[in-house]
């Protein structure tokens, strides 16, 4: 199963909702929630974006691979919550429960640098809050690429008067994902049959030891790059200076109702943070 | 006067980083209606006049091109490769690709919709296109899930739809398996006879057979100019002119040439030719029975590779689970070659995978053990001593400065010291002799048969009891082939071959399984699995040219299984001199 590739399902986010109100509903919600941390507040949109997910019938891997990315953003986060035990980080939660520690800090704080070491409930928090973002940008995002062909996407960036060059590079891109995760895999598996293995500790050393994969997978982005454009190019791309517009992308009441209740629902979001700090931690 | 639909004249072109022209000094003119078939092997500069037939060269690949380009009252090389697309359509050998959308009904009308035609148009020249290329009721299928020859077709579609007076495929048959090429040359044969499109097609030499059949004039290329040109007859039937230009001709016609007929008038170039050519000879006459290829028998050897009711099901848990391997079990004994066949999906490459621990039964009480070793559990650093796998691209491994690099990664991985990784290199020099002059050249610049004898070394340094070597034909010249089917036979090794090259299976195995939808339908010594016509045919699996000659001449007690030219020969030459 190709990752990052539309795939035809029956299901309203596939058949009911043109790529408007797909756009809207995957952009708005997380611009309105830029600024925020408090998993409370983030924990509907969260469960709503794993619902929708499941609705648009999301294959395993999609799953397990977004599982996996916001997992891996998070341990990088977590690194950075182990100094977040300053309550003057937090705007809203009290230093009581920011400062508080969960583990005990074996090491003394007069230790330079790792004695400022500490996992408190702040960091946790931030974290949660971190990961809860990242879960919902990922899984939107991937909602749209999962339920969007890239025709409906270049006719609907042609109804909005988006430039060909533009229009090119986004139908290359989507293009170029499936293909390169195909090679990256085919890469892995010849080079772990020469003995391949990276376990160096030592980061430039490990670096070194990738070059069996970056090599070949930067010869291969060469070539899929040539080859998407030589293609592209001999089907005729731009040649009758527009576009055929083979559907009117119309606006169904389910698109007007989702558009409506995610501008309300961003509106109220946004203004809330500036005016309740509503999200903020 | 004949009436020219393309005109090309002098032309010659030098890439930039090339050290001499690609093409040079070139005249070619096509007829409307014509099919041309362009021979050459890699390098010819055959798909180098096709990229600048189209453009392509030097708009997007950079090189100096000088002459003269006319097709449709247009100069090609003053235009651009999106306005000429509409005219002469380019098809290209790997259909991945030139695939850009995700459903076949978009990927196809992509041209038309380009041309801003009107909507009722796009959606007629969609259903001509997809009517031409049998793909109706595809229309909502994502590409991917077609077959190899689906997606050809799919290709040809999307160029087909711009209606183009003249549609150019480079190698269009070369990548796929039985059934594709069956599907894609009768495509090709219906858009000429039928709608009567000028149509170009090149050829490295290993689908000479089908070539002959449909092409109306034959142009060979070599070094970058045309060396013979003319009518399929007049070039395959020509014994001097294909031994001096170094041209395999059909097995039939090769066959005439040896029984010593010069005449390229009589000489057979069909199959139906060849047919009606021996028939005239053998008639009256009876045949002796003929030896086959010695092969010691099977239980006499150690298993070294045991198979017991695998399954695999990719997908699974989904909504759309795809069962590619269906309870199968095998035993392969040491020193054996073998070919596994059949036709894409058919569950080879899934077998073989598990084989060398990439992919895991979805059975619980799977058996795969390569050598005593249950590669289902075991870590790949202990399989890779017993098994290996040289992928179809060699590209894909390939990351070091030089060949000696390249070849000593997986000792130097291994902790080897550097004077014991220098001998053995050296002692597999002598056992490939074609990669000595290449020692210090980047793995990645060299030509397409010597890329293959080093991804190949590389693993054999590792001194695997066992090779699997996918598609070891593709991307390979005819006279390239020959010499690695030989190297790969003299290893001592036990060597599985994934092929859809019935040539290369009948030359080099001993034993050949055939699968069909995750099961083996056939498993048997090679003589025997080919002459098991029926059954193949339901693989769709179409065995070598001479075989099929000796399968349609029965009656004259011709054996059902002969493999090679040479074979056919010997068997003949018996019977002929006895006649005179």
């Amino acid at each position: 199963m190709p990752l990052f590739e539309y795939e035809y399902r029956h299901t309203p986010f596939h058949t009911k909702l043109n790529p408007y109100s797909k756009a809207v509903l995957t952009v708005l919600p997380l611009l309105a929630t830029l600024g925020m941390f408090d998993p409370i507040v983030l924990l509907p949109l969260t469960v709503l974006s794993l619902v929708f997910a499941v609705i648009a019938r999301m294959p395993r891997d999609w799953h397990k691979l977004l599982i996996t990315v916001t997992v891996v953003a998070t341990g990088s986060r977590l690194i950075l919550a182990l100094f977040m035990g300053y309550a003057g980080y937090y705007e809203v939660l009290p230093p009581e429960l920011t400062e508080k520690p969960i583990l005990v800090n074996p090491i003394p704080e007069w230790v330079p640098w790792f004695g400022m070491m500490k996992l408190t409930w702040g960091g946790l928090i931030y974290t949660l809050g971190f990961n809860m973002r990242c879960f919902i940008a990922f899984y939107m995002v991937a909602l749209f690429i999962y339920t969007t062909s890239p025709d409906e996407i270049v006719q609907a960036l042609l109804k909005v008067k988006v430039p060909y060059k533009a229009i090119f590079v986004t139908l290359a891109a989507f293009r170029f994902f499936p293909v390169m995760t195909r090679a990256l895999e085919s890469i892995m598996n010849a080079q772990t049959l020469r003995g391949w293995v990276a376990k160096s500790k030592n980061p430039i050393k490990l670096a070194k030891q990738f070059l069996p994969l970056t090599i070949p997978l930067i010869g291969e982005v060469d070539k899929v790059v040539d080859e998407v454009t030589m293609s592209i190019t001999s089907r005729a791309f731009g040649a009758g200076g527009g576009w055929t517009l083979m559907k009117e992308h119309e606006f169904s009441y389910l698109d007007y109702t989702v558009i409506i209740l995610t501008i309300v629902a961003s509106v109220y979001l946004f203004l809330a943070f500036f005016l309740w700090n509503l999200g903020k931690i | 006067m004949p009436d020219y639909v393309l005109e090309v004249e002098d032309l010659s072109v030098e890439y930039v980083t090339g050290r001499k022209p690609a093409v040079r000094k070139l005249f070619l003119k096509a007829k409307k209606g014509e099919l041309i078939a362009i021979i050459g092997r890699a390098g010819s500069g055959k798909s180098t006049l096709l990229r600048t037939l189209n453009g392509i060269i030097p708009q997007y690949i950079l090189a100096s091109v000088d002459g003269k380009i006319t097709y449709c009252g247009l100069n090609a090389l003053e235009h651009e490769t999106t306005k000429l697309a509409p005219h002469l359509g380019l098809v290209f050998e790997d259909p991945d690709t030139q695939i850009v959308s995700l459903t076949v009904a978009e990927d196809v009308r992509f041209g038309p919709v380009n041309l801003h035609l009107p909507r009722e148009e796009v959606l007629k020249r969609m259903d001509v296109a997809l009517d031409a290329t049998r793909l109706k009721g595809f229309e909502e299928r994502n590409p991917r899930t077609l077959s190899g020859g689906e997606k050809q077709s799919l290709a040809i579609a999307g160029v087909l739809a711009l209606m183009p007076e003249i549609l150019a495929m480079d190698e269009p048959v070369t990548m796929l398996d039985p059934l594709g090429k069956l599907r894609v040359l009768s495509i090709i044969r219906d858009l000429h006879k039928r709608r009567g499109l000028t149509t170009i097609i090149t050829e490295a030499g290993g689908e000479i057979e089908a070539v002959a059949e449909v092409a109306d004039r034959v142009v060979v290329m070599d070094n970058g100019t045309i060396m013979a040109e003319g009518t399929p007859r007049e070039i395959f039937g020509n014994k001097e002119i294909c031994e001096k230009i170094g041209l395999r001709p059909p097995q039939v016609t090769q066959l005439a040439h040896m029984m010593g007929e010069t005449d390229p008038k009589l000489v057979p170039i069909t199959l139906d030719e060849g047919v009606e050519f021996l028939a005239k000879i053998l008639k009256g006459k009876k045949m002796r029975p003929l030896k086959g290829r010695e092969v010691s028998p099977l239980r006499e050897r150690n298993s070294v590779i045991e198979v017991r009711n695998l399954h695999h099901t990719y997908n699974l848990g989904t909504e759309h689970p795809v069962k590619a391997l269906d309870g199968v079990s095998l035993d392969i004994y040491e020193g054996e070659k073998v070919a596994i066949i059949g036709q894409n999906g058919s569950g080879k490459t899934t077998l073989s995978y598990h084989l060398v621990g990439i992919l895991k039964p979805t059975n619980r009480n799977a058996v795969v053990k390569v050598i005593g070793l249950d590669v289902t559990k075991a870590d790949s650093l202990e399989i890779i001593k017993r098994i290996n796998y040289v992928f179809q691209n060699p590209d894909m491994q390939f990351f070091s400065i030089s060949v000696e690099e390249e070849l000593g990664y997986g000792l130097k991985v291994r902790g080897l010291p550097e004077d014991e990784i220098k001998r053995r290199i050296s002692e597999l020099t002598e056992k490939m002799p074609a990669i000595k002059d290449y020692m210090d050249d980047q793995p990645k610049t060299l030509p397409r048969g010597i890329k293959t004898y080093v991804a190949a070394g590389s693993l054999l340094l590792l001194e695997p009891k066992i090779l699997i070597v996918d598609e070891p034909t593709n991307g390979l010249d005819y006279s390239d082939i020959i010499p690695y089917l030989d190297f790969l036979r003299s290893l001592e090794q036990t060597v599985i071959t994934i092929t859809h090259n019935m040539e290369f299976v009948a030359r080099f195995a001993d034993r050949v399984i055939v699968m069909k939808e995750g099961k083996i339908l056939l498993d048997g010594p090679t003589k025997e699995v080919f002459s098991k016509t029926e059954m193949l045919r339901e693989t769709w699996i179409d065995p070598p040219q001479i075989t099929k000659l000796g399968q349609r001449l029965s009656e004259f007690d011709l054996p059902p299984d002969i493999l090679t030219v040479e074979e056919m020969y010997n068997c003949l030459k018996d019977v002929v001199r006895r006649g005179s």
